[in-house]
Order: structure tokens, then C-alpha cells, then sequence
């Protein structure tokens, strides 16, 4: 039971993590970028 | 200044934090000159909203006054032609607003080559950014024999100037107290307007650069003909391709059998630290979530740290010695026949390490297309996060055999998937430039630096940082990418009285089964399927993967390859090769082109056709293979 | 002086007359050929998307500027292209096509 416990808290915590990492942190670093100046030629998109 | 004031900070009382960047030619020292100044107290991140890298360090002055150091890319002139040199114009005259105009920049002049970075200390003068200049190499000048008159070139250029050597840290503190001076004279002050020049004003400033350089310089009793004479070999259109091919082979060679040693020690390492746990924890879910989930997944990905850090030690030495450059001039014909750059050489070997940094490397290509299809065929050259799966498919499958007596038949392999990883880049770059665009490429300027004996000191802290940003890696997004792996792989549990293996019955188990039939053609059994969804997130992670999946499924082989080896059929691992020769599937590639050319068309055109060509060579190789029997 | 007469050799424009031969472009020199810069331009939009005047600027800012001494240094191995050229005292990669608009006058000064 106990170790079922802890388990499930850490894959819990594993995939807050991931989620953060790869998709919110992401998105934040670039709503916060937005907002700065980052020059008229800083990106080559087309 | 007393004491107090240092430690409370009362604004406007207090002396704050001086800022200096170091700006400069190519090749003139000013990385070894940011270590000297900075030592190790350094951080290395990215500028907002664009992924120049931004590396920033401190120190304290004598009288205890912190000195932020700012290294910036390096430029021949303020006028920017890349996104780097637009960041250094933008810091320099102010104009970034995430990042303050710097109290004092430094110019860090190349002693042996003062021309160019005359005109720039000239556009700064103008400017009226405070500056001082840091003469560097001038034991090299001294040696030489050149002749600088300091005082003359301190009134012409209006800026104090002093004689350095960075890699022996010759100058350092008279540099500092020079920049505490000069940011005390020119408190203040702000720079004028800055506009592009003309080439009638280019020329002009030549014209006065020269005029600086006949007055200031006498040219050198003994020249450096050190370099002309290997110059004449390493370029030599015979010798200088062979020396070429022998370096990039060598260095190959190297990952495979240098690293071998430490590979095996850390492995066992790894496998006494699971052993060891074992005995500690009761035995049950805990356990199973410990050893094989966390120690043999992450074990599996840290072994490969010591082959990273010899391919970086290769790229590094050869970067700080100057070959790189005469590669790039060796290369051009070939790169420009696939409709490359020649300076694409330089991202797409950085792209042999990670393609994230070389892609971000990308920036040194001035022409829009140029980047743009050094970036799509980036992740196609063979990646450090491909060795990993490289050396558990070719040790398990692959003969440990000398061929012709002194070539090793497992490192010939290697060689030979780096090859493939090589020409598809070039082939894929040929069509790329057929399809989307025909224009002619961008000038192909570069200067050919002198030869120089890398400082070890420099080479050390530049391997030691990339394999900080692996071991990060491995500690964060690979470590919790193998929990929920784990997760996948171990839930739900098997019902009672199950005939097949608990992996199976898993949610893991579920997704494999579902793309198996998808991958069945080309040979995939349905762990390899179940392998390649965690490999989204780093191609390494496909190993710890296949490690969970094969040891949770009751596999009691403790050598993974040993494993495959027995589970696989050779046909099957060729084609697990082959795909993993294109493998589209990094999560934080694509992320990063998105960023880079920020629009989602190319990564999602990167994706399709890595795919694509994935799928196609496996299906390939597994069906030749099959028909010669190795099914 | 060696290398004069072996880019006199190789290419009949270049046989020395006493006064001054007529300029050359530094896309048409082979390995030893020597001179100082007369003109620098972008005859012709020779780098295909790059606009001509930009090209100028950029050969000015890499040091290709009037009065400058060159000298071929080194060949690229297939159709002896891009050349290594010594330019005053630093050595640069070019692309012949780049250089074209770049005009030499032959001789060592």
C-alpha cells in the first residue's frame, strides 16, 4: 500500500515534469519572447 | 568606499554591477579571453525570443565591485549580416531592451592581425561607444617581431589599449582595472545614432584603418610561415582531401574504441548500483520502478556519456586549431554541388554531436535559403543520440572481427552509417534546393585563420560544458521520460493466470500492438514499435526503453544486447539501422527548427519526409535482407 | 617573381608590358598569381540572390578594398574552385564567381 503510494507520486511527479518541460515551458519562453524585442531579422521564417 | 555600502545596496549609492562586452573579429581570442576573465563562474543561455547563444560571466574587481562579462558572437563590422552578428550591432549600441547597453565594451584585437578590427574599433569610435582594447596574442606578435606602436594607436583610435595573452591569462587584472577606468571617464555618456555605410563610406574607412595600420605597425621581422607551410599540405587539392577523410576516420575509430573501456566500466557500475538496491528495497513495485525503471534506463542512456566527450574533444580541437575552416574550404565544391554552403560544413558537423546545436549553428549561413536547407538536412547527419542505439544494435549483431588486418569490422560499420547519414544529407539538399528554391547561393567569405595550439585549459571547459548539457539531459527529461515509460510498461498488471508476459497485457503493450501492423512490412517486432514512442523525446531513450521493455518482460539476460541478440532476427536489426539512419523522431529537433525558422511548415515537412525516407530504407534493407537468408 | 611569370605564363593577358598591363578579374588568376586590387565592384549580380551592391560591401568589409595585394594561394580541388587568397596579411576563402567583379592589377607591386 505504501509502496503503491510512493509510486504513484513519483510517475505523478514524472509526468507534471515532462508536461512542463516539453509543452508549458515552451509556451511561456515564447508568449515572454513576444514581448520582448528580438529585432526585425531575428528569424528567417518565411 | 567602505564596507557597508557594498553590502547594502541602496540605489544610486551603492557601485552597481558593471557591465562589459567583449566584441571582436572571428578567431581573435575573445572566447579564451571570457574564460580567462571568468573562470568558471559562467552561464550559458540563449537571448529572448531568438537562440543565439548567450554567454555571460562575472567576477569581482579589486575594490570588491562585481564585473559582468558578456561574450559576444563574433563580427567584422557592426553593420549584421546573421542573426548573431544583429545581436552583437543590438547589444553593443543599446538597442536590445531585455539586455542593458553595456558600461565599457572591449575589443579584442587579434595582435597578429590588426587590419579588420581596426575598421571596427573606428565604426565604434564614431559611435562613441566607450571602449578599451585588448591587444591579444601578443606573445605570438612579440615572437614575431611586429612592431605595434601602442601609445600612436591608443590616440588614433581614441581608446586605451593593452597587450594580452588570454590563454595565459597575461593582462587580465591590468585589463580590468583599464575597464574600471575607462567606465568611471565615461559615465553616462550615451553612443549617437548608428547607420548602416555606404561602400563609399566603407571604403573611406578603410582607407583611414590602412592609414592607422602604415603609421602603428611595422610588419613582422620573422612572419609566421608555419601556417603557409601547412596550409600547402592541408589544402593541398590531393593531401589536403586525404588528411580530410583520415581526420573524419580517426575520429570515428576514436568513439568506437577509445570510449569502449569506460563504457564497460560504468555499465557494470550501473549494474552492481541496480544489484544493490535490489537487496536494500522489499521486493514489489517500489523495486521494480527503482532498478528497472530509473537505474537501468537512465544507466542505459549515462554509458554513452564517454563516446560524447570524445567526439566533442575531436570537434572542439580541430575548431580552436583552425581546421575547421580549411575543412569548410575543402569542402565547398561538394557542399555547393548539393546546394550547400561552404560554411554549412560547420552546423552539419556540430550536427555529428546533437542536431539542436547545430541547427542553432545554422545562424553562421547569412542567406535565408542557405539556413534553411542546412536546416532540413541537419538531423539527418548522425547524431550522439543515435550512438547509443548504433552500439547496442552493432555489439549484439555485429562480429567482433578485424578486417584486413587492422580495421575493426564493428567500427567499419559505424563509419559506414555515419557515411549514409552523410550523403543522404547531401542528396536530400540537392532536391530540397530543386523543389523549393534555384536561386544561386550566398558568397562563400571566410577567413583562414592561423594555426593555433589549442589551450587545453579551454578545450577542457568546452567539453566539460557539453557533457554537463548531456548529463542534464539524462538527469531531467530522460529520467522522467523513463518513469512514465516504466508506468506504460508496467501497468495495468496481468490478469491472473496470464499465459504471456505482464509487458503484454500494459498500456505499452497496447500501443506497440497498434502500430505494429504499420511497421510489420518493414521488419519491426512490436517492442521495436513500442521503443520508438519514447524515442520522441531523445533518440537515446529508444535504448533505455528497449532495456525496460525486455527486462520487465521476464528476460533474465542482464546484457540487453545479449538480448537482442537472441530475440531479434539480423534482418530485423539492419532495418532498425537503416530507420534509425533517417529516425525523424526527436521531439526537441523539430522544437527547435520551429523556433529557428519560426513557422510550423518546417518542421512539419522535416517530420514527413524523415519519415518517410525512414521507412522506405528500412523496408529496403529488411527485404534484401530477408532475401539473403538473414531473416 | 617567381610567380608572376608563372601566372604571365598561364595567362597570355597578363604578358608584362613595361607600362601597365590592362587590370584582370581575380576570378580568372591561377595559383601564383599576384597584384594589387584597382577596382573593387559587383559587375554583375554574381551571387545570384545576394543584389550587387551588397556583395560589394561585403568583399569591401572582408578587406578586398583598392590598393589591396593579393595573391592566390591555394586551389580547391575539383574545377580549382573556391581560392585561398592572401589579402594583405590574412588568407580568405572566396568563390571565383564572387570575385569576379574584383580587378587586379598584375604584378608583384
Amino acid at each position: 500500500m505504501v509502496q503503491g503510494l510512493i509510486v504513484a507520486v513519483i510517475v505523478a511527479c514524472a509526468a507534471a515534469w515532462t508536461i512542463w518541460h516539453m509543452f508549458l515551458r515552451g509556451w511561456l519562453r515564447k508568449r515572454a519572447a513576444a514581448k520582448g524585442d528580438c529585432g526585425p531579422d531575428c528569424a528567417c521564417g518565411d | 568606499m567602505t564596507a557597508a555600502k557594498v553590502v547594502e545596496p541602496v540605489a544610486g549609492a551603492a557601485p552597481r554591477t558593471l557591465r562589459v562586452a567583449l566584441v571582436g573579429n572571428p578567431n581573435s581570442g575573445k572566447t579564451a579571453m571570457f574564460n580567462a576573465l571568468t573562470g568558471s563562474r559562467q552561464k550559458v543561455a540563449n537571448y529572448a525570443g531568438v537562440t543565439v547563444e548567450r554567454k555571460e560571466g562575472h567576477l569581482m574587481g579589486p575594490d570588491g565591485r562585481r564585473i559582468s562579462i558578456l561574450d559576444l558572437p563574433g563580427t567584422y563590422s557592426l553593420r549584421a549580416r546573421s542573426p548573431d552578428e544583429v545581436i552583437t550591432r543590438d547589444v553593443v549600441l543599446g538597442r536590445l531592451i531585455s539586455e542593458p547597453a553595456p558600461d565599457v565594451v572591449v575589443l579584442v584585437a587579434d595582435a597578429t592581425n590588426l587590419r579588420l578590427v581596426l575598421r571596427l574599433g573606428l565604426e565604434m569610435k564614431a559611435v562613441g561607444i566607450p571602449a578599451v582594447v585588448a591587444l591579444n596574442m601578443i606573445d605570438i606578435a612579440e615572437r614575431q617581431g611586429l612592431d605595434i606602436d601602442v601609445d600612436r594607436l591608443s590616440r588614433e583610435l581614441a581608446m586605451p589599449i593593452i597587450g594580452t595573452v588570454a590563454t595565459r591569462r597575461r593582462g587580465m587584472q591590468d585589463l580590468v582595472l583599464l575597464i574600471e577606468e575607462r567606465a568611471a571617464a565615461s559615465a553616462g555618456a550615451a553612443p549617437s545614432a548608428w547607420r548602416e555605410p555606404s561602400a563609399i563610406e566603407l571604403r573611406a574607412l578603410h582607407r583611414e584603418a590602412e592609414r592607422i595600420h602604415k603609421a602603428c605597425v611595422k610588419p613582422p621581422k620573422r612572419p609566421d610561415t608555419f601556417t603557409g607551410r601547412l596550409d600547402d599540405v592541408l589544402l593541398h587539392p590531393v593531401a589536403g582531401i586525404l588528411v580530410l577523410l583520415g581526420v573524419l576516420f580517426l575520429m570515428f575509430q576514436a568513439v568506437f574504441a577509445w570510449a569502449a573501456p569506460l563504457m564497460d566500466l560504468s555499465n557494470s557500475g550501473f549494474e552492481a548500483l541496480s544489484a544493490w538496491v535490489g537487496t536494500l528495497l522489499p521486493e514489489g513495485i517500489l523495486k521494480s520502478l527503482i532498478s528497472d525503471g530509473i537505474i537501468a534506463g537512465v544507466g542505459s542512456v549515462v554509458v554513452f556519456l564517454p563516446q560524447i566527450v570524445i567526439l566533442f574533444l575531436f570537434i572542439i580541437l580541430l575548431e580552436d586549431f583552425g581546421y575547421m575552416a580549411r575543412a569548410a574550404f575543402l569542402l565547398d565544391k561538394i557542399m555547393g554541388g548539393a546546394g550547400l554552403h561552404g560554411r554549412a560544413f560547420i552546423p552539419l558537423l556540430s550536427s555529428f554531436a546533437c542536431a539542436i546545436p547545430g541547427i542553432m549553428a545554422t545562424r553562421v549561413i547569412d542567406n535565408k535559403h542557405d539556413r534553411l536547407t542546412t536546416i532540413l538536412v541537419a538531423p539527418l547527419m548522425t547524431c550522439s543520440a543515435r550512438i547509443p542505439v548504433y552500439t547496442l544494435i552493432i555489439s549484439a549483431f555485429i562480429p567482433r572481427q578485424q578486417v584486413m588486418g587492422f580495421l575493426n569490422l564493428q567500427g567499419l560499420v559505424f563509419f559506414g552509417l555515419y557515411a549514409a547519414g552523410l550523403v543522404s544529407a547531401l542528396t536530400v539538399a540537392f532536391v530540397v534546393r530543386k523543389i523549393f528554391w534555384r536561386s544561386d547561393a550566398e558568397p562563400f567569405l571566410m577567413e583562414l585563420p592561423a594555426y593555433k595550439t589549442p589551450d587545453p585549459l579551454n578545450v577542457l571547459r568546452n567539453v566539460l560544458q557539453r557533457a554537463q548539457i548531456f548529463l542534464q539531459r539524462a538527469g531531467t527529461t530522460i529520467l522522467s521520460m523513463m518513469i512514465l515509460i516504466w508506468f506504460l510498461c508496467a501497468f495495468p498488471g496481468a490478469p491472473s493466470g496470464a499465459t504471456r508476459p505482464a509487458i503484454d497485457y500494459s498500456f505499452a503493450g497496447m500501443i506497440g500492438h497498434a502500430i505494429e501492423p504499420v511497421l510489420g512490412p518493414v521488419g519491426f517486432n512490436w517492442q521495436m514499435s513500442v521503443a520508438l514512442i519514447p524515442g520522441m523525446a531523445a533518440r537515446e531513450v529508444a535504448v533505455g526503453a528497449l532495456g525496460t521493455v525486455y527486462s520487465i518482460s521476464g528476460d533474465n539476460t542482464s546484457l540487453l544486447g545479449a538480448s537482442l541478440a537472441h530475440q531479434w532476427s539480423l534482418a530485423s536489426a539492419l532495418a532498425f539501422l537503416a530507420w534509425y539512419v533517417f529516425a525523424p523522431q526527436c521531439a526537441s529537433t523539430l522544437a527547435v527548427v520551429k523556433r529557428e525558422t519560426n513557422s510550423w511548415r518546417w518542421p512539419i515537412i522535416m517530420f514527413l519526409y524523415m519519415t518517410a525516407l525512414a521507412y522506405v530504407a528500412a523496408f529496403i534493407v529488411y527485404r534484401i535482407a530477408v532475401a539473403f537468408g538473414a531473416g | 617573381m617567381d610567380s608572376v611569370r608563372r601566372a604571365a605564363d598561364l595567362d597570355l593577358e597578363l604578358t608584362p608590358q613595361p607600362v601597365s598591363p590592362a587590370p584582370t578579374s581575380l576570378a580568372n588568376g591561377r595559383r601564383g598569381f599576384v597584384g594589387r586590387i584597382s577596382t573593387v565592384g559587383a559587375e554583375t549580380a554574381a551571387a545570384g540572390g545576394l543584389a550587387a551592391p551588397e556583395l560589394e560591401r561585403r568583399l569591401l568589409e572582408m578587406g578586398f578594398v583598392e590598393g589591396a595585394r593579393v595573391e592566390i594561394i591555394h586551389e580547391g580541388f575539383i574545377g580549382k574552385d573556391p581560392i585561398c587568397v592572401r589579402l594583405d596579411d590574412m588568407r580568405v576563402a572566396v568563390r571565383r564567381r564572387d570575385v569576379r567583379g574584383i580587378m587586379v592589377q598584375a604584378g608583384e607591386p
